[in-house]
C-alpha cells in the first residue's frame, strides 16, 4: 500500500467537517503571561474556538507534557494557545488576533550561565537549574584508576541536532456523541499516549481510541504525550467537531523535542601496561532546554549503554541535564551514543598508536560476560563484527598505505533489545485468527515505523504455523483492537513482540493440532504443522490442510474457532531503581563498521567512500530488512557526524528549514557494505535480537577515528563540519 | 462586532475559481483561491492523498508529482497554473494489470521503509527513467537527491531504479 498512495497515514486522514487548528507560540524565551484575550480572534469569521493556556491550567494536573502549567513561557515557541477554524489560513489570521500581555523574565541560553548562582530560576526547584541527575557507579573505579598504568582524559563537545523523521507530528481529535475521544495520530507509542491522554484529561482509557497505522518515521522521538494532542482534544471538546493540527516543519524545529541536546563530555580510561581496560570515568553534561522529558531516557541510556561492548569492570558515570531556556530537547536516532562512542574510540586510537596492542579484540565483550553494571551477555558476535568488518574492508593493507588526506576508522558498539529499568515491566500481547481457509490474520499492540516488524511479525506467525508470509493478514496500532503492547522503542520489538506473536501462534497452532490428531485418529505429538498442512512426523501424505483442521474445529459440536493468544515479558532483572544496576534485556546486539574517507583540505568538505558495516542480529528473520536497517544508519550517523547541527542563538532557531539544516540526500550516499553476523541468542525469536539501533553507534566513532588519520590531529567537537576541518588543518599547520 | 480580520489575508481569499484539472488522466472541476497549491488541492480538494507534505517548503521532495512528464514539487506549485495539464501522482503510476515495474522493484528491492517519501520517489524516478532509459548510479543519485528519506540510506532506493530500468 505504501507504493500505490494508498498507505494512511495519520496525517492523511480527513474526517467530514473536520476543522484546522494552529498553535499560538510566545515570541520570548522566558516571560510571565499577564493576560490572554482572545475576544478579538474570537469574532473573527470562520473561526469555531479557541483553547488556552489557562484552559490546560484548569484540568488540574501539576504535571503535563513540555508546556508550562503555571503561567509562564520558557523557551521561543512556549505554546501558548490554540485556535481551530474552518480552514488553516483563518486559523492563522485569528493567531493574529490573540492578545497576550507577557512580563519578560531574564532568561539564559548556556548550560555554564544557568548554573551559576545568580542565574535566573527557570522552574522555581532552587536547585542551580539542575533538571536531572543520574550517578552510575559500579566495582571500585577510585582502586582501579590508581592501579592504571596508562591514563587518557579527554573533553568533547557536541551540539545540538534534529531528528527530522519526515511525516510532521499531527493529531486528529474526535469527541464522538457518547463522549469517547477517537486520535489519529504517529506514535511509537499508542498504549503510553491512552493512558497518559486519558489521565491528563480525566477519562478512563477506555473512552480514548488511538490510531496509529502508518507513521513517517520516529527515531525514539515520537513516543510521548505532546501539547498538539492535548490542544486538539480540547478544542474538538469545545467545537464538538474533529479538529487537526498539523505541525509546519518550522514548528517541529521550534519547539519539538526533537534531536539531541547539546553536551558537554569528559572521558577517562585507565588501562594495565597490556591494554586491558580497568576503569572508565564517563562525565555528560546536556543541556535539557527549558522542559524535561525523555531527555532524562537519553541520559540514561547513555550511561547505561557505554559499558558495551568494550569489558569495562569498574565503571564510573556522572550524568547531568541543565535548564535554560533554550527549546525542549528530546532525542536523535542513536540517542547521544555516538557522540560519546567518538571520544572513547578516538582514544583506543592513540593507545593503539602508542602501543601497537589492538584494543578492541583485547577488551571485546564476550559471550558469558556480565558486564560492571549487571548486563549478561548469553549471545555475542562482536570479535565476529570486528574481524569480519576489518577484513573485508581490507583494514590492515589500508592503513598502512594511507596517504595525503585519507582517512580510515573503526568503531564499535553494543545494544540491548528491549529494555527494562526505567520501566519496571516490559509486556508485549498478540492474538492470532486462523480462517477458514487457512490464512490468519495477527493482531499486535506493536506499530510498524518503517523498520518492517509488521513483516518480521508475520515471518514469525508463518513458521511458527507452518503457512506462507503471503497467508498472514497484520493488524497493528488501534488500542481499540490490537491486543496490549509498551511501543516500539528501546529495540524491544523482534525480541519481545516476536516472542509474544510466537505464543500467540503456538496456541493457535496447538488448536488446530488437537482437531486434526481427533480427525486423523493420531497422538497429537505425532503430527507437526509444515507447507500449510498438518501431518505426521516424516509421512507428508498422512495428513490434512491447515483450512481443513481450522473448519474442522469450528464445525464441530464444541464449535471452536481456532484463535491463540501470547505474550510475553522478558524475565530479566532484578533492576535497582537508583544506579540501574541488573540485566535489563535478555539480549544484545554488537555492531562494528570500518569508515573510508577523503578530505578536501580547500573547502573541508569530508567525503565518505565507503562503510563496512558488520552487525550481529543473532538470527536475521528478513535479511533484507536487517540491510535497510544497517544502510539507514550508517547515512543517518554520517549526517550527525559531518553536518548536522542546530544553529541557536538567544533562544532562538537560526536554520530552522532543511536547507539550512542540512541532511544526507542520496548524493552524499557512500558505497556501504553490510555484513549480517548471527550469533543466535538463546532467548530471541528463532535466535533473533535487535538490529533498529546498534549500528548507528558505529558510525560516528567510525568516521571521526578516520579523520583523525586524514588530519593527523584529534577531534574536539561534534558535528564536524567543514568549518572545524579546516580550522584543524589550519591549526596543525601553526 | 464581527472581526474584520487582517486586509492582507483577506483579499486573495475574495472568490474561488473553477479551475478544470487533468489527474492521472482523469478530469476534475474544482472551485479553488487562487493562492491554494497543488498540493493542497490534490489532498484536500481531490482526496489523493499519496503525494505528502515534509516541509511545504520545498525541500524535501515528499511532494512531488509530474506536471506533463516533469518532476515537480506539489508544495510550491500554484493549482490555478497547471490547469489543462497533465498530473500525474503517485495513485495513478498503477494501472488495471498491476503495480509499474517502478513500483515492483522499490517493493522487491527493500526501497521502502517508512514510506513517507516513497510517492515522491516514485514520480523523481519515474521522471528520470521517461528521459533517460538506462541512467548510471551517479545520475539516480542526483535524480533523487531532492527527495529526502530520513529511513533507507538510499542504497535499496538506487537498486530498485536501477533495476526498473532497461
Amino acid at each position: 500500500a505504501k507504493a500505490t498512495g494508498e498507505a494512511k497515514f495519520s496525517i492523511d486522514v480527513m474526517i467530514q467537517g473536520m476543522l484546522f487548528g494552529k498553535i499560538l507560540r510566545s515570541p520570548l524565551p522566558h516571560a510571565k503571561i499577564s493576560n490572554i484575550d482572545t475576544s478579538s480572534a474570537e469574532n473573527l469569521a470562520g473561526v469555531r474556538g479557541i483553547v488556552t493556556r489557562k484552559d490546560i491550567e484548569a484540568l488540574g494536573k501539576a504535571q503535563g507534557p513540555p508546556l508550562g502549567l503555571d503561567g509562564k513561557v520558557r523557551f521561543i515557541g512556549d505554546e501558548v494557545a490554540a485556535v481551530a477554524a474552518i480552514d488553516e489560513d483563518t486559523a492563522e489570521e485569528a493567531l493574529e488576533l490573540i492578545r497576550i500581555d507577557y512580563e519578560p523574565l531574564p532568561a539564559v541560553f548556556d548550560i555554564e550561565d544557568a548554573r551559576k548562582d545568580d542565574a535566573p530560576a527557570i522552574h522555581d526547584n532552587g536547585n542551580n537549574n539542575i533538571a536531572a541527575m543520574l550517578p552510575m557507579r559500579f566495582g571500585d573505579p577510585d582502586a582501579a584508576f590508581k592501579k592504571a598504568s596508562r591514563m587518557y582524559e579527554d573533553a568533547f563537545s557536541s551540539g545540538p541536532s534534529y531528528n527530522c523523521f519526515l511525516e510532521p507530528n499531527n493529531c486528529l481529535a474526535e469527541y464522538d456523541s457518547a463522549g469517547r475521544l477517537n486520535i489519529w495520530t504517529s506514535t511509537q507509542s499508542p498504549y503510553f499516549l491512552r493512558r497518559d491522554l486519558s489521565g491528563f484529561l480525566g477519562l478512563t482509557p477506555g473512552n480514548v481510541r488511538v490510531f496509529s497505522s502508518h507513521i513517517g518515521g520516529a527515531f525514539d522521538d515520537r513516543l510521548e504525550m505532546m501539547s498538539y494532542h492535548i490542544f486538539s482534544s480540547l478544542l474538538s471538546k469545545k467545537t464538538g467537531r474533529p479538529v487537526k493540527i498539523q505541525l509546519s516543519r518550522e514548528e517541529m524545529f521550534l519547539l519539538n523535542r526533537s534531536g539531541s541536546f547539546p553536551m558537554e563530555m569528559i572521558v577517562r580510561t585507565g588501562l594495565k601496561e597490556d591494554g586491558t581496560i580497568l576503569a572508565q570515568q564517563i562525565k555528560v553534561t546536556g543541556d535539557a532546554g527549558a522542559y524535561l522529558a525523555n531527555q532524562a531516557m537519553t541520559l540514561w541510556i547513555i550511561g547505561s549503554m557505554l559499558t558495551l561492548p568494550y569489558f569495562i569492570p569498574n565503571y564510573l558515570y556522572d550524568g547531568k541535564l541543565i535548564y535554560t531556556n533554550n527549546p525542549a530537547y528530546g532525542i536523535n536516532r542513536g540517542a547521544g551514543l555516538l557522540q560519546v562512542r567518538s571520544v572513547v574510540e578516538q582514544q583506543f586510537d592513540s593507545i593503539e598508536k602508542e602501543t601497537g596492542i589492538d584494543i578492541r579484540a583485547k577488551n571485546a565483550v564476550r559471550s558469558g560476560s556480565v558486564t560492571a553494571n549487571g548486563f549478561k551477555i548469553d549471545s555475542c558476535g562482536f570479535a565476529q563484527c570486528i574481524n569480519q568488518a576489518r577484513d573485508k574492508a581490507n583494514w590492515a593493507e589500508k592503513v598502512e598505505q594511507l596517504s595525503g588526506h585519507h582517512g580510515i576508522g573503526m568503531g564499535g558498539s553494543g545494544c540491548c533489545s528491549g529494555a527494562k529499568g526505567r520501566i519496571a515491566q516490559d509486556p508485549s500481547s498478540a492474538f492470532v485468527k486462523v480462517h477458514e481457509d487457512g490464512t490468519v490474520t495477527l493482531l499486535t499492540g506493536l506499530v510498524d515505523l518503517g523498520q518492517g516488524s509488521d513483516t518480521a511479525l508475520a515471518q514469525i506467525a508463518a513458521e511458527e504455523l507452518g503457512i506462507g508470509l503471503e497467508d498472514v493478514r497484520v493488524f497493528s496500532g488501534d488500542t481499540e483492537i490490537t491486543p496490549m503492547d509498551l511501543g516500539t522503542y528501546g529495540q524491544r520489538g523482534t525480541l519481545v513482540a516476536g516472542n509474544a506473536v510466537r505464543a500467540a501462534a503456538r496456541d493457535a497452532g496447538k488448536r488446530l493440532i488437537t482437531t486434526a490428531a481427533i480427525y486423523m485418529d493420531a497422538a497429537p505429538e505425532d503430527l507437526e504443522m509444515k507447507d500449510r498442512r498438518i501431518y505426521v512426523k516424516g509421512s507428508p501424505d498422512r495428513g490434512i490442510s491447515i483450512s481443513k483442521a481450522a473448519l474442522l474445529s469450528i464445525d464441530s459440536e464444541r464449535g471452536e474457532p481456532v484463535m491463540g493468544i501470547g505474550f510475553y515479558n522478558p524475565p530479566t532483572g532484578p533492576i535497582d531503581a537508583g544506579n540501574f544496576y541488573g540485566n535489563i534485556a535478555m539480549a544484545y546486539s554488537f555492531s562494528a563498521c570500518v569508515a573510508e574517507l577523503n578530505v578536501d583540505e580547500e573547502t573541508g568538505l569530508v567525503d565518505v567512500e565507503k562503510m563496512t558495516a558488520a552487525h550481529d542480529c543473532g538470527f536475521a528473520i528478513n535479511p533484507m530488512a536487517v540491510e535497510g536497517q544497517v544502510e539507514g544508519q550508517m547515512i543517518c550517523g554520517i549526517g550527525q557526524t559531518l553536518f548536522e547541527e542546530r544553529l541557536m542563538k538567544k533562544g532562538r532557531s537560526l536554520n530552522s528549514n532543511l536547507l539550512d539544516y542540512r541532511i544526507c540526500t542520496a548524493a552524499d550516499m557512500p558505497l556501504i557494505d553490510t555484513i549480517i553476523v548471527e550469533d543466535p541468542d538463546p532467548h530471541g525469536p528463532f535466535g533473533a535480537k535487535e538490529c533498529g539501533s546498534g549500528p548507528i553507534s558505529t558510525t560516528s566513532p567510525a568516521v571521526i577515528t578516520g579523520l583523525c588519520r586524514a588530519l593527523g590531529s584529534r577531534i574536539k567537537r561534534f558535528p564536524v563540519t567543514p568549518e572545524a576541518v579546516i580550522s584543524t588543518i589550519g591549526r596543525k599547520k601553526e | 462586532m464581527p472581526e474584520k480580520g487582517n486586509p492582507d489575508r483577506r483579499n486573495y481569499r475574495v472568490k474561488k475559481q473553477l479551475a478544470q484539472l487533468r489527474i492521472n488522466g482523469e478530469e476534475h472541476e474544482v472551485a479553488i483561491y487562487s493562492h491554494r497549491t497543488l498540493l493542497e488541492v490534490l489532498r484536500e480538494d481531490i482526496g489523493l492523498t499519496g503525494a505528502k507534505e515534509g516541509c511545504g517548503l520545498g525541500t524535501c521532495g515528499a511532494c512531488t508529482v509530474l506536471v506533463n512528464g516533469e518532476a515537480v514539487l506539489a508544495c510550491l506549485t500554484l493549482a490555478l497554473s497547471v490547469e489543462g495539464k497533465d498530473i500525474l501522482t503517485v495513485e495513478g503510476l498503477a494501472d488495471a494489470e498491476g503495480l509499474s515495474p517502478l513500483q515492483r522493484a522499490f517493493l522487491d528491492h527493500g526501497a521502502i521503509q517508512c514510506g513517507y517519501c516513497t510517492p515522491g520517489m516514485l514520480l523523481s524516478s519515474e521522471a528520470l527513467l521517461s528521459k533517460n532509459p538506462c541512467p548510471d548510479d551517479k545520475e539516480i543519485s542526483r535524480a533523487i537527491s531532492g527527495n529526502i528519506c530520513r529511513c533507507t540510506g538510499y542504497v535499496k532506493i538506487v537498486e530498485a531504479v536501477r533495476s526498473a530500468s532497461d
